[in-house]
């Protein structure tokens, strides 16, 4: 009787002991959240669908506040936040259709006076055919610095998107067909057939990494040509990334 | 004497001396749960912030030609530690910021938050208006700029607004047809700095008056001692919006800049004539119009006459009236 008094408070005073380690453990704090990517963001091909800007037909020439977003978490930071390391992109101009880096030391970009490293340039190439970070790399510092291509209307360079005005570039000449812009994503045969090259945009993020990105649509929930209108839902941006870490030049999928 | 000097004696002396210094004063022991570094990182390195262990403060001097309008700062604390509040930036204007440490031993300390905000004060406006003279500004413009020693050329750090008799503050509209305002620094003839913060509109839906003008940059303010004029005024650019209607139809003419008031009449002069248009509503961003029913097909350029204003019209697009 006295060794099984003996168990039961032993056993009574481990029960306690567990409870009280379960109970303290709610306590614990929770880790604030470092707004750096975990290694396994890297070497991965992610995807973001339908990322919608702020659009007003009825005023086309009016640009709206710049977006930034964030390729690791996949959200966007509140402008405030322009001067800090939390966004990777950012989508500005009219349409919010030009794209530019997170870079503290040019007087254009919207980071400007923080410490953001990073830049931005296009490449005629495929992104599936863009294996590495080019040698000689040179980065455009400012914001909005990539948009529409020199074969579409408004042209400002080699861009991610072909903004086909009047519907005969690309189109079949059809009202629906005007003011369609084509995601370079993919490579385009004009109506005079000219083939346009898929593009693929080369952007180093404010901390050094670097990304080859993939522009595949502007519009919602469509991302080939043919389903492109002028009064289809846009601009929502759909691309495909993949990123690997500052320093790195090889672009791979790992497992 | 020679007691003393023995080598037993000796040995005696240098043992307890070497006891004596062997005796250690324990130090409290370290905190778990410190702030070790505060730093804000900049384009050009960072800025350090001073951890008073003492008052358990942070304080950080931020110079405004950093622009910042929030910090973001990396923190750096005691092995194992953590903070209670999620990693998030810091507007700098908001002094009183929390952090709370808690160690590995699951100690807690929390620290405050200073921020000192170096701006260049007083804000100074170059006044649109004196005392013998006062500016008149058209109500709805959208070209008014606004000078002063902001010291930034970011626009999204300066608010400016109209203040009327009533003191009700109307913020200046910032992203107009022509983009957003923006800011453009300058040195004048006096060799001093001077900044425009231009592509501003005055509302359209204020009432002519006198209304003074209030700046503010972050933490500095200012309002104009002299007041400026808000006057009716003439149209003179509509938003780009040609369209195709039948007779009988009606099309909407919308300012771009100037707000619309009292619409007299508005017609296509077609071949040198007057067609008079039916006006259907009008408020001070844009006017309705119907065709008549015997309007004849082609394209053909609105106008519309305001007060006593010469006529106002799109100019180079149309309204084009098919069957």
């Amino acid at each position: 009787m006295k060794n099984y008094n003996y168990l039961a408070f032993n056993l009574h005073l481990l029960l306690i002991c567990a409870a009280c380690f379960s109970c303290s453990k709610n306590d614990d704090p929770q880790p604030d959240r470092d707004p750096t990517p975990d290694e396994e963001f890297y070497y991965k091909l992610h995807r973001v669908e339908n990322l919608a800007m702020e659009t007003d037909d009825d005023n086309p020439t009016e640009a709206k506040s710049a977006v930034y977003f964030n390729l690791a978490t996949q959200q966007e930071v509140p402008n405030a936040q322009a001067k800090t390391m939390r966004w990777d992109l950012s989508f500005s101009g009219l349409y919010n259709s030009f794209i530019g880096g997170n870079n503290g030391t040019n007087a254009t970009n919207f980071g400007y006076g923080g410490a953001g490293k990073g830049g931005i340039l296009i490449l005629e190439k495929p992104f599936d055919e863009v294996t590495e970070v080019p040698d000689g790399a040179q980065f455009k510092l400012g914001s909005g610095v990539i948009g529409t291509d020199d074969a579409g209307a408004f042209s400002e360079g080699i861009g991610w998107y072909l903004y086909d005005f009047g519907g005969t570039i690309l189109g079949n000449g059809t009202t629906e067909k005007t003011h369609v812009a084509y995601a370079l994503g993919a490579s385009v045969t004009t109506n005079d057939g000219t083939v346009i090259p898929a593009r693929t945009i080369i952007l180093k993020t404010p901390r050094g990494d670097i990304a080859k990105i993939k522009m595949i649509s502007c519009y919602k929930d469509v991302f080939t040509a043919d389903k492109w209108f002028k009064d289809t839902p846009h601009m929502y941006f759909t691309f495909e990334y993949l990123v690997i870490p500052a320093g790195s030049k090889h672009f791979e999928i790992k497992p | 004497m020679k007691k003393l000097t023995s080598p037993t004696t000796v040995l005696f002396f240098i043992l307890l001396i070497a006891a004596g210094c062997s005796k250690t004063e324990e130090l409290p022991p370290l905190n778990q749960s410190r702030i070790l570094s505060f730093k804000v990182p900049t384009a050009d390195g960072e800025i350090i912030g001073a951890v008073d262990e003492s008052d358990k403060t942070i304080t950080l001097y931020l110079p405004f030609y950093y622009q910042f309008s929030v910090i973001d700062p990396e923190i750096k604390l005691s092995d194992g530690a953590s903070l209670l509040e999620e990693s998030v930036t810091v507007d700098v204007l908001d002094n009183g910021t929390i952090y709370t440490v808690v160690g590995a031993d699951h100690s807690k300390t929390s620290y405050t938050l200073t921020i000192h905000l170096q701006q260049v004060s007083p804000l100074i406006i170059t006044e649109p208006s004196t005392a013998d003279q006062t500016a008149i500004w058209s109500i709805g413009d959208n070209r008014i700029s606004i000078k002063a020693n902001f010291h930034t050329t970011d626009p999204t750090l300066i608010k400016a607004s109209l203040v009327d008799e009533s003191g009700h503050d109307h913020p200046f509209i910032a992203n107009t047809g022509y983009g957003p305002a923006g800011v453009v620094a300058s040195i004048g003839a006096d060799g001093k700095k001077t900044y425009s913060y231009g592509s501003l509109q005055i509302p359209p839906e204020l009432l002519p008056g006198m209304y003074h003008i209030k700046v503010s940059h972050l933490a500095l303010n200012a309002t104009t001692t002299y007041p400026v004029q808000l006057v009716w005024g003439r149209p003179a650019s509509f938003v780009y919006a040609p369209v195709t209607i039948g007779p009988g139809e009606t099309f909407t003419l919308e300012s771009a800049s100037t707000a619309i008031h009292d619409i007299r009449e508005a017609y296509f002069t077609i071949g040198g004539e007057k067609k008079m248009l039916e006006i259907l509503s009008q408020d001070t961003k844009k006017v309705i119009i119907r065709v008549p029913d015997d309007t004849p097909t082609g394209t053909h350029i609105p106008s519309i006459v305001c007060g006593e204003f010469e006529p106002s019209t799109p100019g180079w697009w149309g309204i084009t009236i098919t069957k």
